[in-house]
């Protein structure tokens, strides 16, 4: 099995960042309980993270702290973005999101993929959404030994 | 017999006949010819060695940080920006690829013979290298078992509307539509170099060094002597150990973004100034249709068909499953109802992707921190490619029964029916308003004739330096409008084949 462990982690100001930003990006419905979604999410993003190279991460490590410390540049006081109440917090992703500024926009995407890569590796959103790759596979390796077999 | 981190306890200072950087679609071929042809082979691969019983796996983040370079997070730098994904792993790129076949089409090696001076490069005399790749990989139909339903769709859709489908070919052998070709194929079905080439070359003696990155090649005169590199552990990314290889021709294999990035750091004389320059792309755009039957695009293999009536124009259409991690980023939107749209269109979708055919070209630039840096500026004839590429992927869903389609521009990124499509042209896009990927990166070592207009000869030997050779993505001269890695592993053969007969040329 591919097994890693990931001894790095991000920041804690980061990781805390990254949570508080999955839950503005795709908030679960009522009845799908994420409880424990938190562990994961930082687990995972750390993973991928330390993969990417030294310049890209630390732009995105202190790209992140910049999103996390400067809701005050965009009228919402001097409260840090994952301290803003859930409604101040998509309205200030929205403006980054939507920003004539470039580098801005082009940085949110970013950062929104990564999350979305993590976020959506959950085994529960999977059964949510209806996903459910692992019977098809142990399926389709049984018939690969069938027709080998005729 | 391979070595890794764990099983190397010492520097490596080793000597060979023929050493060659990197195990994808031109390395394992190069060195699996000339170990069979009787030489001292040494593989050196930056990636770990990963067998069919390790891809069982569903953990899509682990399977991306051990076989993609970086993460899968690279860029060509531009506007728009362009995702690119490359492997780092024994078998390069075909561990993780699709596996579609495509023999190099006539008209590109017509461009070839042509514009660029490359004679041989016949069909007819490619013919040869084309059947012993096709024989060793198992280009084959995709067994109806295999295919699924999102393929069906796009063939149905295109069928309507009276556009010529091919059924695909591809590098399989029993191939069941597990449809994780993308994160290493767990039947084996798949036939990457890492279970064809690489057994066949260990078979032979071969012997690979895995976890080491090649960080110059040794270059004295206009002769080159091998190469210098070190080990590095996977996990914690620590340099373990030195490694040295004296070799008498040195094959460099680490595809279009890697190989001219070793080349110059090398310092590879070339007086064509094109080293790292040509980059092309295929650019692809992602189109998703949504439909009121269930898809379910994972339970099957990936571009069962194309839709090739727009070949001439330089657009081939497929589809392609994506996981959720991966859907998710193709809209632009998100916040409250996202996961329940998800939940909605999962397995009714169809996620089609179009690959255009570039006259764009790019640039492989050396950043700090042994990195390499890709630009790329899209032209206004590529950017057009792509909006009609758009345009008749949503006619095709549309005629399909689609209810919705969902487009990769953030300012018009929906459209219900087939007469919304003109809004594409309408709506006045930009080229930064397009999401652009690619998996097919070419031309950064461009062959040729001409000394001032390329640099490698037409069997892949280096103008100015004699024992380096190229034999990869990098090799192209001009973008080839079609999955490339058939015509990687046929130049790749030839190139083997020239050095096998030469060799002795190499021991004076
Ligand atoms: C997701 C995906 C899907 C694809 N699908 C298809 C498809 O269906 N059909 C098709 O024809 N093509 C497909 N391709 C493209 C095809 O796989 C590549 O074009 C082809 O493998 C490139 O061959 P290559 O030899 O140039 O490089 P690669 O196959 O990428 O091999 C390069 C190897 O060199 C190693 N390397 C690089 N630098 C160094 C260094 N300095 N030291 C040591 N080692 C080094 C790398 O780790 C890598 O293993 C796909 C690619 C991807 C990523
Ligand atoms: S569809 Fe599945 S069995 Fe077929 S090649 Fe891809 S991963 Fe392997």
């Amino acid at each position: 099995m591919l097994k890693l462990n990931c001894k790095k982690r991000l920041p804690q100001d980061v990781q805390k960042t990254l949570v508080a930003l999955a839950f503005v990006l795709a908030p679960p419905p009522p009845g799908l309980d994420m409880s424990g979604i938190e562990e994961s999410l930082v687990a995972n993003s750390s993973r991928l993270i330390f993969e990417f190279p030294k310049l890209f991460r630390w732009g995105l490590i202190w790209g992140i702290r910049f999103f996390e410390w400067f809701p005050v540049l965009f009228g919402y006081g001097l409260l840090k973005f994952s301290s803003l109440s859930l409604q101040c917090r998509r309205e200030y992703a929205n403006q980054w999101a939507s920003n004539r500024i470039i580098l801005l926009r082009e940085f949110f995407i970013t950062l929104k993929a990564m999350v979305f890569v993590v976020y959506f590796s959950d085994k529960r959103i999977w059964n949510y959404i209806g996903y459910d790759p692992e019977p098809h596979l142990r399926e389709r390796i049984q018939l690969r030994e069938k027709i080998l077999q005729k | 017999m391979i070595y890794t981190h764990q099983n190397i306890t010492k520097n490596i200072d080793e000597s060979c006949d023929v050493c060659v950087v990197g195990s994808g679609a031109g390395g394992a071929v190069v060195a699996k010819e000339l170990a069979e042809a009787g030489l001292s082979v040494i593989i050196l691969e930056e990636g770990s060695h990963y067998t069919t019983e390790d891809f069982r796996t569903t953990d899509t983040i682990d399977s991306i940080i051990k076989l993609y370079r970086d993460g899968a997070s690279t860029v060509a730098f531009g506007k728009p920006n362009v995702m690119l994904a490359e492997g780092r792993c024994v078998g390069g790129s075909t561990t993780i690829n699709g596996g579609m076949c495509w023999r190099t089409p006539e008209k590109i090696l017509k461009r070839w013979q042509w514009e660029k001076g490359l004679p041989d490069l016949t069909p007819k005399k490619m013919d040869f290298f084309f059947e012993r790749v096709e024989e060793m990989i198992g280009v084959s139909p995709v067994l109806p078992e295999a295919r699924n339903q999102d393929a069906e769709i796009l063939k149905r859709g295109a069928e309507k509307l009276g556009y010529r489908v091919k059924a695909n070919l591809r590098a399989s052998r029993a191939c069941v539509g597990t449809n994780q070709c993308v994160t290493g194929c767990p039947t084996g079905g798949k036939q990457s170099t890492l279970v064809t080439y690489i057994p066949a070359f260990l078979k032979a003696g071969g012997i690979i060094f895995t976890n080491c990155r090649v960080k110059k090649v040794r270059i004295s005169g206009s002769r080159a002597h091998g190469v210098k590199g070190i080990i590095i552990d996977p996990t914690t990314k620590q340099k373990k150990f030195k490694v040295k290889i004296r070799s008498k021709v040195t094959v460099i294999c680490g595809g279009a973004i890697q190989t001219p990035f070793l080349l110059k750091r090398s310092h590879l004389p070339d007086d064509s100034k094109m080293l790292g320059r040509n980059l092309m792309l295929h650019p692809n755009t992602k189109v998703i249709g949504l439909f009121d039957e269930p898809v379910y695009g994972w339970k099957g293999v990936n571009q069962a068909y194309q839709v090739t009536e727009f070949f001439d124009e330089g657009i081939i259409m497929g589809v392609n499953f994506l996981p959720p991690g991966i859907l998710s980023l193709a809209f632009p939107f998100y916040g409250p109802g996202f996961l329940e749209m998800m939940k909605e269109i999962y397995n009714h979708c169809v996620a089609g992707a179009a690959l255009i055919e570039d006259t764009s070209s790019g640039q492989v630039h050396c950043a700090p921190f042994d990195q390499a840096l890709a630009t790329y500026r899209l032209n206004q004839a590529d950017f057009n490619k792509a909006l009609r590429a758009v345009a008749l992927l949503s006619e095709i869903y549309f005629a399909a029964g689609a209810r919705t389609v969902f487009l990769p521009f953030a300012p018009l990124h929906q459209i219900n029916t087939i007469d919304e499509i003109r809004k594409i042209y309408e709506y006045k896009l930009k080229p930064v308003d397009l999401e652009l990927m690619t998996v097919h990166m070419m031309g950064t070592c461009q062959m040729g004739t001409n000394p001032q207009k390329s640099v490698i000869n037409p069997y892949g030997e280096c103008h100015r330096v004699k024992g380096l050779y190229v034999a990869d993505a990098s090799v192209f001269p001009t973008s080839i409008g079609v999955n490339p890695q058939l015509t990687i592993m046929a130049l790749a053969t030839r190139t083997a084949f020239h050095i096998a007969e030469n060799f002795a040329k190499y021991t004076q």
